[in-house]
């Protein structure tokens, strides 16, 4: 009996709804108006086949068909106490549709309206190959199987763009950006969301200032920039890739391409990159693996790490160690090795056939053990530093090692 | 019978009449809320009016709500003509253009609206992306260049003699009507649900009823699609000792108007009545009763039946009504708590029994829009009613009570609340429909119903520290409560006396919440003339 009142009275949540408190139910009425336009298209070319939006609040849903008919829907929500007050809403804020004589350049200008209680969205059907000009000061928007010169620009919202071809801008103050399965020139710009970018090909360029980028599957070149956010690119194929963040952490594997990546406050991981890289991190590690290209890294606040790495590379460290091995398969890439820590160890492993002319110094270092190697290498003790030098094979390659303070380890592999 | 005829007379007021009806309402709605929207306005004004009294350092704001220039006409004799020499003319974005202009040996450049006529000679004519032309160009001896997104509604007229012999007219755009359609799509909360018959809670917990569970709620409208519903509620009273009772009522309403603005309804009900809700919410008694056992109301039961008219018109609702009923005592049983335990029960107030009592009520409620107790805001509550014993030799009696809740943010965070309360009647009431004064939610730190009688005045007051101002989730709350209950027998509303025998208190509170709910306060109180012990209080809601 007391534990049914005590469950009871927790489960209680409805207060007496005397005559006051039936003040607190909502008193407006939800009406819906919905407006129809229909077109022919009468024109073949892709020139004269526009249609812009502007001077609208809400969301945009745009797909292309492949019929011959344009259809624009026009849905107003009206949050209302009277129904003769709704409609008047409504009969004065539908948006104006106009058509330019004899062509399919069709512009719809909505009337703007700041109240929260009446609520615009657009859903438009119109032939695949059509140029689009969407631009809402809030509310999201949404393109599909479209080709032409297609442009999406909110004020307040998310973009999604999928199954589209040709030039291609996305543009938002305040929400995320998500491309997929798109082809063309593609650019994407966000000041307060995150971005997205799968299965799409050609040259894209995405910035964020406050989200995180994440891309997959892409062909072509590839451009994204962060202001504050992690950075994840995978499977790109092309020629050039870049990532840079202002904040954040770069991850990038499976990469077929040129790689270039930036980032002022985090760490980097390439796994996976057929193709040269530029690394830089102010304030983080560099982790690295099977790289078959030519490597450049460098940290200013952290350690350089690397695995399977077939090309030249060069590493430098300001304020941690650099551990690296080297894989070497007889190809045609330079083999060149420059590794500087300037307040760490250094530990290379080398192929036991790998022709190298080795030069390896530590800086503030007293005692032979300052450099370590499983090669013949002879140790010159000098004042404040201590100095190694040898050849392996025919030393067609130099291996230069810098560091200060630490030690300097290499390996036989 | 007469209101039985009538009752049922409105009962079959048909259909047709109903639109034209509906469309008055909302006239008269819309005044209601116009009313509410000028109360709020000028509360507003004083609280600005304050803040610039006590220099707060709100800081300068600048603030516009012109919503965009197509809001604009212009007024007559504004609209001018104009000629503008070897000069270069711009029609700046959001601007429009109702003057006659011509330019001679000029271009014009359009990026906002043209609703006038211009004309152009040996000048070119640029209409940007976002130009749209209502009016006219023309244009003698230059080009017009034109953006595929410009507008053009009006009409524009080139001739050039470099190009040959051109004359062209480019025609307006052809403005597209589409097909419309608009329809309800979600009636309102406050169209679906009844505030004839609200909804009753489904666990009541208090020294009368013990347990009373309603575990029948239904209501049935068609989905709001009717303008008549039945609602019932039906509920078992489980009391220690006591074989099981029941408490129900089943209301039957016709209703007007979209928001079912006028209603007719007829009830038939057996259930307890109080005259103490003003005190605390129901079912913050109910927790008293379970945690403290402590019950705040007093109560009688009623068996019988009411019909009336009931009309709301958003902020104010009006409720007139005649109905019969017997009245009896409920008797106090022991109820289970899980602190205080041996705490003795208060008694009943002795209830006198009617076989018969004919009750003619009339209620009104006025509130401002989004009433909340952390903001600027009045709430009016006024009740009428005359009752008839049965009794011989006995006339009518008239009791009424009154009450006005006003809020006002005299600076940003800080909130002072008062209420007023007053009662009267026209005789001397049955004992259990007297006033009372003193205890929760009357006047703190003195015993419950201290002071009783057939008339009595009550004040609140507080100055409200609210979380806005202390920048967390706490606010901190000092108090004043004053009040009187006296029979007219022995005085008037003679302000003297009621002030020499008021009982007042004061205290200060401090607890956690937001504008719309309070989480929990302590409230601390003292007697204020005479002295006396604290009383400390744990509140789940506002005092009021």
């Amino acid at each position: 009996m007391r534990a049914v009142i005590i469950i009871l009275t927790l489960l209680q949540t409805i207060f007496a709804q005397k005559m006051l408190e039936s003040f607190d139910l909502d008193g407006m009425n939800r009406f819906k108006g919905e407006t129809t336009y229909r077109f022919e298209m009468k024109s073949g070319d892709l020139q004269e086949r526009s249609l812009m939006i502007k001077g609208v609040k809400g969301d945009i849903s745009l797909n292309g068909s492949a019929g011959s008919e344009i259809v624009i829907v026009e849905t107003i929500t009206i949050k209302s106490l009277s129904r003769k007050k709704a409609e008047n809403i409504f009969d004065e804020k539908k948006a104006k549709v106009y058509r330019a004589p004899g062509t399919d350049n069709i512009s719809v200008t909505g009337v703007l309206m700041k109240s929260s209680k009446v609520q615009f969205d657009y859903d438009i059907e119109i032939p695949r190959r059509f140029n689009v000009d969407l631009i809402t000061s809030g509310g999201d928007i949404y393109c599909r199987q479209v080709e032409g010169t297609i442009i999406g620009k909110t004020s307040g919202g998310s973009i999604e763009f999928s199954w589209l071809t040709g030039k291609i801008e996305g543009k938002t103050s305040g929400g995320d950006i998500t491309i997929e399965e798109s082809q063309g020139s593609i650019t994407g710009t966000t000041s307060g969301g995150d971005i997205d970018i799968a299965a799409s090909e050609g040259i894209i360029s995405v910035r964020t200032s406050g989200g995180d980028i994440d891309a997959a599957h892409v062909n072509g070149k590839l451009t994204v920039k962060t202001s504050g956010g992690d950075i994840e690119i995978s499977h790109i194929n092309g020629n050039k890739a870049e990532a840079t963040t202002s904040g954040g952490d770069i991850e990038a594997e499976y990469i077929s391409a040129d790689l270039k990546v930036r980032t002022s406050g985090g760490s980097i991981e390439v796994f996976q990159l057929d193709g040269n890289l530029d690394a830089f991190t102010s304030g983080g590690d560099i982790e690295l693996e099977h790289i078959d290209g030519d490597i450049s890294a460098s940290t200013s606040g952290g350690s350089v790490e690397g695995d399977f790495l077939t090309g030249a590379i060069t590493a430098v460290s300001n304020g941690g160690d650099i551990r690296v091995s080297k894989s070497w398969r007889g190809n045609n890439n330079s083999h060149t090795i420059n590794l500087e820590a300037k307040s760490g160890d250094i530990e290379l492993e080398l192929p036991a056939n790998f022709p190298a002319s080795i030069d390896a110094t530590v800086t503030g270092g007293h005692s032979s053990r300052a450099i370590e190697s499983d090669f013949p290498i002879s140790i010159v003790i000098g004042d404040n530093q201590v100095s190694g030098t040898g050849i392996n094979g025919s030393g067609e390659y130099q291996v230069l090692l810098r560091c200060s303070n630490g030690r300097i380890t290499i390996e036989r592999d | 019978m007469n209101q039985l005829i009538i009752f049922l007379l409105a009962f079959s007021i048909p259909l047709s009449a109903q639109e034209d009806l509906e469309e008055m309402i909302d006239d008269v709605e819309e005044i209601v809320e116009d009313t509410g929207d000028l109360i709020e306005d000028t509360a507003e004004k004083i609280e600005d009016d304050l803040e610039e009294l006590l220099e707060d350092d709100k800081g300068i704001q600048f603030e516009s709500d012109f919503d965009g220039a197509d809001q604009w006409e212009p007024e007559d004799g504004t609209v001018t003509d104009e000629i503008i020499f070897y000069k270069d003319h711009v029609i700046p974005a959001n601007d429009i253009s109702y003057d006659n202009i011509r330019i001679i040996g000029g271009d014009l450049i359009v990026d906002g609206t043209v609703k006038g006529k211009i004309t152009l000679i040996g000048g070119d004519a640029s209409l940007n992306e976002t130009a749209v032309l209502d009016g006219q160009i023309v244009v003698v001896g230059g080009n017009v260049q034109k953006h595929g997104n410009a507008v053009i509604n009006g009409k524009i007229i080139e001739s050039n003699l470099q190009e040959g012999l051109l004359y062209r007219e480019t025609d307006p755009e052809e403005n597209i009507q589409g097909t419309s359609d608009f329809e309800l799509e979600k009636r309102s909360e406050r169209a679906r649900k009844s505030w004839i018959h609200p909804e009753i809670p489904t666990f009541v917990y208090n020294r009368n009823e013990g347990m009373l569970l309603n575990f029948f709620n239904k209501r049935w409208d068609r989905r709001s699609r009717s303008s008549f519903r039945i609602t019932s509620s039906f509920g078992v009273r489980l009391k220690s000792d006591h074989t099981p009772d029941y408490a129900g009522r089943l209301t039957m309403e016709r209703t007007f108007g979209l928001n079912r603005n006028i209603t007719v309804f007829g009830s038939g009900f057996k259930e307890s009545q109080t005259d103490d809700t003003y005190r605390l919410p129901l079912n913050e008694n109910s927790w008293a009763s379970v945690l403290g056992r402590q019950d705040f109301f007093d109560r009688w039961d009623e068996i019988g039946w009411e019909a009336g008219l009931g009309f709301d018109l958003s902020r104010l609702k009006v409720k007139a009504s005649y109905g019969e009923a017997s009245h009896d005592s409920i008797s106090v049983a022991d109820i289970w708590s899980v602190f205080e335990k041996n705490r003795v029960l208060r008694p009943n107030v002795p209830v006198t029994h009617l076989d018969k009592a004919k009750t003619t009520e009339i209620t009104a409620a006025f509130r401002t829009k989004d009433f909340s107790p952390l903001r600027n805001g009045l709430a009016l509550y006024a009740k009428t009613e005359w009752y008839d014993t049965g009794a011989k030799n006995t006339d009518k009696i008239n009791r009424s009570l009154a009450m006005a809740i006003a809020n006002l943010e005299i600076a940003e965070g800080i909130i002072l609340r008062a209420r007023l309360m007053g009662g009267s009647s026209s005789g001397p009431l049955l004992s259990h429909r007297e006033f009372g004064v003193g205890g929760l939610g009357s006047v703190s730190a003195h015993p419950y119903k201290v002071q009783t009688g057939d008339h009595f005045a009550q004040g609140n007051f507080e100055f409200i520290i609210t979380p806005e101002f202390t920048d967390s989730g706490w606010q901190v709350k000092l108090f004043a409560d004053g009040g009187h209950a006296w029979n007219k027998s022995e005085y008037g509303f003679d302000l003297n006396k009621i002030k020499a025998s008021a009982v007042t208190s004061f205290g200060i509170g401090i607890g956690r919440g937001d504008e719309d709910d309070l989480d929990w306060m302590i409230n601390i109180a003292q007697p204020m003339n005479e002295g006396g012990p604290l009383q400390t209080t744990v509140r789940f809601n506002y005092n009021f």
